[in-house]
This record gives structure tokens, sequence and C-alpha cells, in this order.
């Protein structure tokens, strides 16, 4: 059954909107860009028990040095030289550079590795700390030869993973989907920080299963939605990734390129335990006393003759730990905003790999991909399609110790005890639901993610919500010796009737952002007579004639500051032009538009159609289909200018917009736009 | 990065509070998957025309439908208005190559291959998909050619020293493979590589040093059933009949012993019927096989082992395994 009716969720949304005003005003007046002079603040990666890996990236070149020890004051250790390893995106032979970049592409530097779609000019360093000692915290500061950049503050510190096979607790946090760079995302990283410090328990590490840089995982949409969104966490506990279908746009599995490769640094010769992989595609490590297996679910053969599969069985055949944990991108069931009994990818990674999974006595399966949170019982050779859950349970009772008690699984790993299912990919992105699947336990259409600690032979598991309420408890023990039992009539989540006129989040600007129009903005506009044709979009174009004005523009009821009075009943669509500047392209990661209009818009960057809001078809006089906009969506709209970053040029751009009125009998007629770029 | 004019205070106040308003009082859909998107990107071609990468994107949300139809339909527009696309050559040379297109997909990925991508890792990713579908057509040699080029280009993915070392074996080229499995193990460090070694030393009757391999292998296994179907092979073909037999016994039985046969790791069935072969008792093998055809949806990955299967099939069921049989036998 679904854990909350559809207007329950509308009313707590609602309220919770009130709750995070105040928090965006903050966010948005506190951007978290990374300090001068970091182009990419420093972060942790590919954890182990006797190494760590320091990244930062810089706009140039440095002298990249880290110092390291036990205590914040005493930074005793240096990395050692041949322990860097230096990216650089530098441009192509055939590109036309400003001369600052030209500059850098002096022999030494072009034969660096090369980062994919980074702003030109950026230079990443990845510096191994090696010889810690396990289970021990370390401070660190990144300098520039002698000059220190990174503060003196504890937040630099990290801690190594303790000894394999020890049974202290841990505690790590799994989301997924989250790379919108909007207020949702921010809300469930808060809700974790909050309690985290309420319980006085900090994180190990953490887990993210894909898609943390919409839309296509370029750089900027790392850089902006991902590492400038978790910073804070970044700087001291590892992420440990897998590629969702949204980074796969622009990376590749098979050949590792791709800004999502140049982001992470992963295990690729087993260095963290497992059996090496050979690629950061798909890998495993050891924490502790659980044994953790990345798959890549997005772009690789998922068939079990084919080498990802085949490394899956060769690493379970290894593995020793208490407890096995495997994650990837595509859930194999679902019935969130996907469905695992129609797409392929889901229904491969189910037919596939989950009986290599569950052969190789897998306790914990977390996924996203689905935007919305499910979780299964505890089951087992759920392969058919459709899913059924008849015979394919082996517990269904809802796993909560104060409830129907925790899922009990035998001491040490053993094959088809049962696996739980988590998917989570409720961490940003725009939640949906298509249906119940028969096998989950709970289903929850909220923003959250998932924190779970282990502990000697117990998993427990919670999934937080975006208000830091704990929305779902499980728990798994593995003791003693159980023998698994099929149920033939499971107990099955009730089916689900998808409501109409569904309320959802729209789309809202980024948080982080600047402005590039502000309101009031003095722009050129004309509409009689309006220019023939499209050339009235572009920045070169003759606007001698044009009139001008502050926005907002409009007539009827409200204020603005150009009237358009002469419009009213002759003239049914305003041309309107403003250019803003940019002086670098390539570090842009969204522009869009936030604007009160009525009825209907196209806007236009540099020529090029970027949005178009309630006209069904062709343009200017042309125009088809226009829809009058309704009283109940009135006010400022946010609307994203797709591809906009395409069109885009170093120095002086051109945004061209032509409204339109459904009629010309229209009582009114508004249009006032401010241009956003997310920073 | 500079702009020509920055927010103010009281403008980041009031989009934070109109943001508020504007976030109750707005409807819109819903995020619901790949028919979702594809209706998007329907209106947006419609709205603004067809452009390749609108394409090319809706096909790949066809594909994950398995609609492959439509979304060659797209990639093939995609390439009428962008006739160099590599993103559109490779998406659709692959789903012709899924379809069983084979000869169209050849033609595409060489034609993807003639607008020379500019990066090395590109051509050699569309190398081995040309070199792939030349091998499902039966084309080894020319397969092979594609596998090394590409290998010369791009020498860090294991994926593609395991293709080349299929394709050897194949076409019993024994001690090339095991020299090239040998420069994909030093230079990328697979753990795969080092058991494909091992399978490449059975295969090339290299028994003495496979069987150490597979028994320091086996010290650290947790799933010792096809290891003990490996170490059969070897002891056989060192021509230890008793001890050999035993092991593919044992093998058997140990995969049974953890096989759910409603629900199996078809990996674990493939492994079984090697055994089986050996052990001269093809029908059983054919059984196992079947089951895993039936299980695994998808009679490709099967088909080395009924490769096998189908050279038993007039052998002596009756007979027991024998180290010549081994040999014979010997994928």
């Amino acid at each position: 059954m679904a854990d909350m009716p559809t207007g329950q969720h509308y009313s707590r949304t609602v309220r919770g909107l009130f709750a995070v005003v105040g928090w965006i005003w903050v966010s948005l007046a506190h951007g978290a860009n990374p300090p001068a002079p970091f182009a990419r603040s420093p972060y942790v990666q590919f954890g182990g028990t006797q190494s760590i890996h320091v990244v930062w990236r810089t706009v140039g070149p440095i002298r990249p040095v880290v110092r390291f020890g036990r205590s914040l004051d005493r930074l005793d250790r240096q990395a050692r030289n041949a322990d860097v390893v230096v990216r650089a995106a530098l441009g192509t032979n055939d590109q036309v550079l400003p001369d600052r970049w030209a500059a850098l592409r002096t022999r030494s530097n072009l034969a660096l590795p090369r980062l994919h779609s980074a702003p030109l000019g950026t230079f990443q360093y990845e510096v191994r700390l090696r010889d810690l000692e396990p289970g021990h915290k370390y401070y660190y500061a990144v300098f520039d030869g002698e000059h220190r950049l990174t503060p003196v503050d504890e937040s630099y510190h990290f801690v190594t993973h303790p000894p394999v096979g020890s049974k202290v607790p841990v505690r790590f946090w799994v989301l997924g989907d989250s790379g919108t760079g909007r207020e949702p995302q921010s809300a469930v990283y808060q809700a974790m920080l909050q309690t985290l410090e309420k319980e006085h328990h900090p994180l190990d590490f953490w887990i993210h299963v894909g898609d943390m840089a919409y839309g296509v995982g370029r750089d900027m949409e790392f850089q902006s939605r991902f590492f400038e969104s978790y910073e804070g966490t970044l700087r001291n506990r590892v992420c440990w990734p897998t590629m969702g279908n949204h980074e796969g746009r622009t990376s590749n599995g098979r050949t590792g390129i791709g800004p999502y490769y140049d982001a992470y640094m992963v295990p690729m010769r087993g260095e963290s335990g497992g059996v090496a992989s050979g690629t950061e595609a798909y890998y495993s490590f050891d924490y502790a006393n659980i044994h953790f297996i990345c798959l890549d679910s997005h772009d690789l053969d998922r068939r079990p003759t084919e080498p990802m599969a085949r490394w899956l069985k060769a690493d379970l055949d290894k593995a020793r730990a208490d407890w096995l944990v495997a994650f990837w991108h595509h859930p194999p069931y679902t019935k969130g905003s996907h469905d695992s009994d129609k797409e392929k990818d889901l229904i491969e990674m189910r037919q596939h790999i989950m009986p290599i999974i569950e052969q190789g006595g897998v306790d914990l399966v977390l996924t996203g991909h689905s935007h919305s949170y499910e979780r299964s019982m505890l089951m087992d050779g759920a392969y058919a399609t459709n899913t059924v859950a008849e015979n394919v349970i082996l517990d269904d009772g809802d796993g909560d110790p104060n409830g129907d008690g925790p899922y009990r699984k035998s001491a040490g790993i053993h094959p088809r005890e049962g696996t739980v299912q988590v998917v989570t990919g409720n961490a940003g992105q725009t939640l949906g639901r298509n249906g119940s699947l028969p096998v989950m336990r709970k289903i929850i259409i909220e923003f959250g993610s998932v924190l779970i600690d282990v502990n000697g032979d117990t998993l427990v598991a919670r999934m937080i919500n975006r208000e830091g309420v704990e929305r779902d408890l499980f728990s798994v023990v593995k003791r003693g010796k159980v023998t698994p039992v099929r149920l033939a009539l499971p107990w099955q989540p009730e089916a689900y009737v998808k409501p109409t006129n569904t309320v959802s989040i729209p789309a809202a600007p980024a948080l982080d952002h600047q402005v590039l129009i502000p309101e009031g903005a003095r722009w050129s506009y004309v509409f009689d007579p309006l220019p023939r044709g499209s050339d009235w979009t572009r920045l070169d174009h003759d606007t001698s004639g044009w009139m001008t004005g502050e926005a907002g523009f409009g007539y009827g009821t409200g204020e603005y500051r150009t009237r358009l009075d002469a419009m009213r009943g002759k003239h049914g669509i305003l041309y309107a032009r403003r250019t803003f500047e940019i002086t670098q392209a390539d570090r842009v990661t969204e522009l869009g538009l936030w604007i009160d209009y009525d009825d209907a818009f196209i806007a236009y960057v540099n020529g090029r159609e970027v949005a178009r809001v309630g006209i069904g078809r062709s343009s200017g006089r042309n125009a088809q289909k226009i829809t009058a906009r309704s009283g109940s969506t009135s006010g400022r709209q946010y609307v994203t200018l797709k591809d906009a970053h395409l069109y885009l040029n170093d120095g002086v751009n051109q945004l061209a917009i032509e409204v339109h009125n459904a009629s010309l009998d229209s009582s009114d007629l508004r249009f006032d736009p401010i241009l956003i770029l997310e920073d | 990065m500079a702009v020509s004019s920055t927010g103010n205070g009281w403008l980041r106040q009031g989009i934070a509070v109109l943001l508020a308003l504007a976030w109750m009082l707005t409807s819109v859909r819903a995020h619901e998957g790949p028919e979702h998107e594809i209706e998007e990107l329907s209106e947006l071609m419609a709205a603004r025309g067809e452009a390749p990468h609108l394409l090319i994107d809706r096909a790949i949300e066809y594909a994950v439908l398995g609609r492959n139809a439509e979304a060659m339909r797209d990639l093939e527009r995609a390439l009428q208005l962008d006739p160099d696309s590599l993103d559109a050559l490779r998406e659709l040379a692959r789903l012709q190559f899924v379809e069983g297109r084979n000869a169209d997909a050849v033609a595409t990925a060489s034609r993807a291959l003639r607008s020379s991508p500019e990066n090395p890792v590109d051509r050699a990713g569309l190398l081995i998909l040309r070199a792939e579908i030349q091998a499902a057509a039966g084309r080894l040699r020319e397969a092979l050619s594609d596998c090394q080029s590409a290998l010369r280009l791009h020498a860090e993915n294991p994926e593609w020293y395991l293709i080349r070392s299929e394709l050897q074996r194949r076409l019993k080229k024994h001690r090339e493979r095991l020299r090239g499995i040998e420069e994909g193990w030093k230079r990328t460090g697979a753990g795969l590589l080092k058991i494909e070694r091992i399978d490449a030393q059975l295969d090339a009757r290299r028994y003495r040093e496979a069987l150490e391999a597979i028994e320091e292998e086996m010290a650290s296994s947790r799933i010792p059933g096809p290891w003990l179907i490996r170490r059969g092979r070897a002891r056989l073909g060192l021509g230890d009949k008793d001890g050999g037999v035993e092991d593919l016994r044992a093998g058997t039985t140990a995969i049974d012993a953890m096989l759910d046969r409603d629900r199996p790791d078809v990996s674990l069935l493939l492994d079984q019927a090697v055994a089986l072969v050996l052990l001269g008792e093809g029908g059983e093998a054919r059984q196992v096989l079947a089951l895993a055809e039936e299980k695994g949806r998808d009679p490709a990955m099967t088909a080395r082992i009924r490769e096998w299967v189908t050279r038993t099939r007039h052998e002596d069921s009756s007979s027991a395994a024998t180290g010549r049989a081994s040999e014979r036998l010997a994928p």
C-alpha cells in the first residue's frame, strides 16, 4: 500500500513550502561557488585502509602540494610528486583560443591527460596520500608550492577505512537522481545533515546511485549540480558513484571517457578489496565487514556471458565479508517514474544480473533512476516479466524491528537467502509513479534519501524525507542458521490508481544563480510594423526604428513600466530584444527565464529558438494554436531555455522574445522577463 | 564568469517568495519515464522543427522501450540532417546489430569510421563495434583485424582484450591468444583476464600451467563448482582420467547444490553444460542448455556451448570421458 495518499502528500508539500522559503532565501543570498583560487574545491576520493586521494581544480596551473597529518596544526607529511596526476582542458588544434588559454598550450601541458568538456584552462590535480594507518583521522591542506590555498579548517580531513573484516559500526548515505541544482536537492541534503547532527553520528562515506548531473552530465553540470551542492561533505567523505543515464549522454562506460570519469576516481585494480575490474565503469571495495559492488547498468552489455557479469561472478566468488551490498542505476524492480516491466535496461538487469547477485548471496541492492522511494520485502528469484510476488517473497513483513521484526538471514554469505531492493531516485528530480510493484513493501513518493547503519550482524536502513522525517525503517539480521521459505501468497501493496490532475513541483530556478538581464531592464521592442522573417532574432539585426522601454511591458490590469495601450485591439504580437554578456560561454550550465507573461511567447538566443510556451506551431505572424494563459497560473514562472548553452558566444549575446495574445480582443497583454544563469 | 549585471538582495528575495507562490499554484506533469520523454521531445520537434540531437535523444528513449524500428527511423532522419553525426551512426550501427541486420550494421559502422573521429578512443570504440558485428556474421578474420587495430589505438580496456581472445580462440590462434591476454593483464590488471588466461591455457593444452593457476584460485574461491570443472578439464588433459571425472562430477554436484533450477544463474548452467559435455553426457548437456536458453532468454549467449554439444551429438553417449575426449571436445 502506498504510504501517503496524494491529497495528504499535497498538503504536506504545501506546508513544507513555507518552511523552506526562508532557507531558499538564505541559499540564494549565499552561493556555494568554490572559493578562489579553486575552480572545484578539494574533495576526497577512492579511499582505502592505507591510502586516499585528494582531488581539486584550478583555473590555470599551480605547483600542487598536499600536506597532511594527524592533527590540524601539525601537517607533518607531504604527498610525493610521483603520486600526483594532472589533467587539463586546453582546447583543440583547430579551436580559436583567447591568448590567455593559447599560452597554456605548451608541449608539456598538451601531454597531460585531457579533461572532457571542462572549461578551457581548467587543471585538475589528483593526489594520492599513501602509507596511512587504517581507521585513523587525518587533516590535510592544499598548497600551490609554499602558498597555502585551503584555510586552516578542521573540515579538511578524512578517515581511512577500518581494517577489512572489522565489525565496527558503519554508517553510509545513499541517494540518487539528485543533480538538478534546485531546491528539493538541497532540502534532501540538509535533512540528512540535520539527522546526522541530531544523532551525533557522522557518515563514514556515501554512495550516489547515478543521475547526479542533469541534463546530460556535462562538466559544468557536474560542477554546479554536484560538486557545489555537496561541497561540505565531498571535502571529507568519499562518494562512491555509479553512472546514471543522464551522465551517460556525455560519458562512455566502454571507453571510460567523459566528464563522469574525469570527476571520479575508483579502484580498477582491486586496491580497495575485491577482484580487479580493470575499468572505472564497475568496481568493488571493502569497508570494514561489508563488501560493496558497483555495476554500470547504463551502457554495458548486461548478459551473463559478457565481461561485466563475468567480473561480477568472479568478484562474488572471492567475497568473504559479512555483508554484500550492490549498487547501480537502473532498478530491476520499480513502478515509480520508470517501469521495470516495460523498459529494456531494467528488464535486463533483472533477468541477467539479479540471478548472479542472488546466487552470490548479496543482501542489499541499491538503485535509482525511478524518481520515487520503493523498498521490497525480503525476496529471491523474481526474474519474470511482469514481476509477480507469488513464490519469490521469503518474508512479507515490513522489516521494522518495532513492527513485524527484522528480516532474518543466516550468518555469513549464503546463496538465495533473500535480497532487499531499495530504489532511491528521490533526491532532487521531479517525482513520479506508474503503479505498485507487488514485491514492494514501501512505496513513498516523496523527496528523500537513505541512511544505512551496519553494526556487526545487523543492518538498519531508514528513508529520511526532505523534512527530516523518518518515512521508512527496515532491518536485516544475519545470525545463526535460517532456512528460507517461499510464500505462495505473500502480502502485496494495494493496486495504484493514477490520479488525474496530479499536483507536482514545477521547474524552479537553480538555487545558485546570477541575473543576466535584471527586472526593469531596458529592452528594444516593436509591434507595428513587425519585421518580416526571423532575422530580427539575430545579434546583427538592425533595430533602428524600434522603440526602447523598461520591462515590464503590457496593457490592461496591472502595473507596467512601459505601457503598450496602443496595441489593444489592433496588434496581437510584440517583438522584444536585449543583449547580455558572457565572458566564458563554456562555463554556462543553464539559462532560464523568470518570466511573467500573457498569453504566450517564444524565446530565441542568438537566432535559435530555446523556449516556446503556449504557442503550438510556427512563429511570428504565422503562429498557430495560441493558448490563453490561465488565471490560475499567473505570476512569474521559471522557463528553462533548453539547449541555450549550445548557442552562446563569449562576449555579447542576443535574447529575443516574441509575445503573443491569444486573440486581438484580449483585455490584457503582459511581458516581464528576467534572464537567469545557473552559477 | 563576468556578466553584464548581477542580482541584488531585494530581487533575490522577491524571486524566492514568487518561487514559493508559483510552486503552490502551478500544476505540471510529473516525470513519467521514457514515454513521457518521447512525448516531450515529439512536442518540442513539432514546435521547433527536427534537430539531430533531439532525434537522437528520442531514439535512445525508443530503444529503452525496445521500439527499435522507431529508434532507427529517428537515427536515419538525424543522419539526413547531419550525415556525419558520430552519435547517430554509432547508435544506428548498434541497433542494426541488435536487430540482426549485420550487413547494414557493418556498413553503418564503416561509415562512422570514414567520418574520422578525432579522438582515437572514439575510433577504437567503433572498430570494436564493427569487430563484434563481423564476428556475429562469422567473418572472424576481419573481426580480429578490427580488434587489433582498436587495441593499437586504445590499450586500456580489458573487455577488448577478451573480445580479441574469443576471436583468437575461434580461429585456433592459441599462442597469439595467450600472448594477447598476458599483454592485457599487464596493462589493465583486470581479474577477468587472469581467468581468461587459465581458459586459454586449457584450450592450448597447457594443462600443467593451467592446473597450477586453477588450484591457486580455488584456495580463495567461495563458489567451487566452476573451478572444479576447470580442474577436471586440466586433469583429463594430463591423463588423470579418474581425477578429472571426479572433479567434473564434483563440479556439477556443487552447482546442483547451489542452483535453484526454477530461477537459475544461467552462467552456472553453462559451466555445468561444459562438464556434462566432457563427461560424454551429451543428452544431459543438451537438457541443461535448453534450460539455460529458456531462463537466459538470449540464445546468443549459449551459442558457444551449443556448438560443443552439437559436436557431441554423434559421440557415444554411454562412453565415459577420456583424456582423448577432453582434447577432442576442448573448445
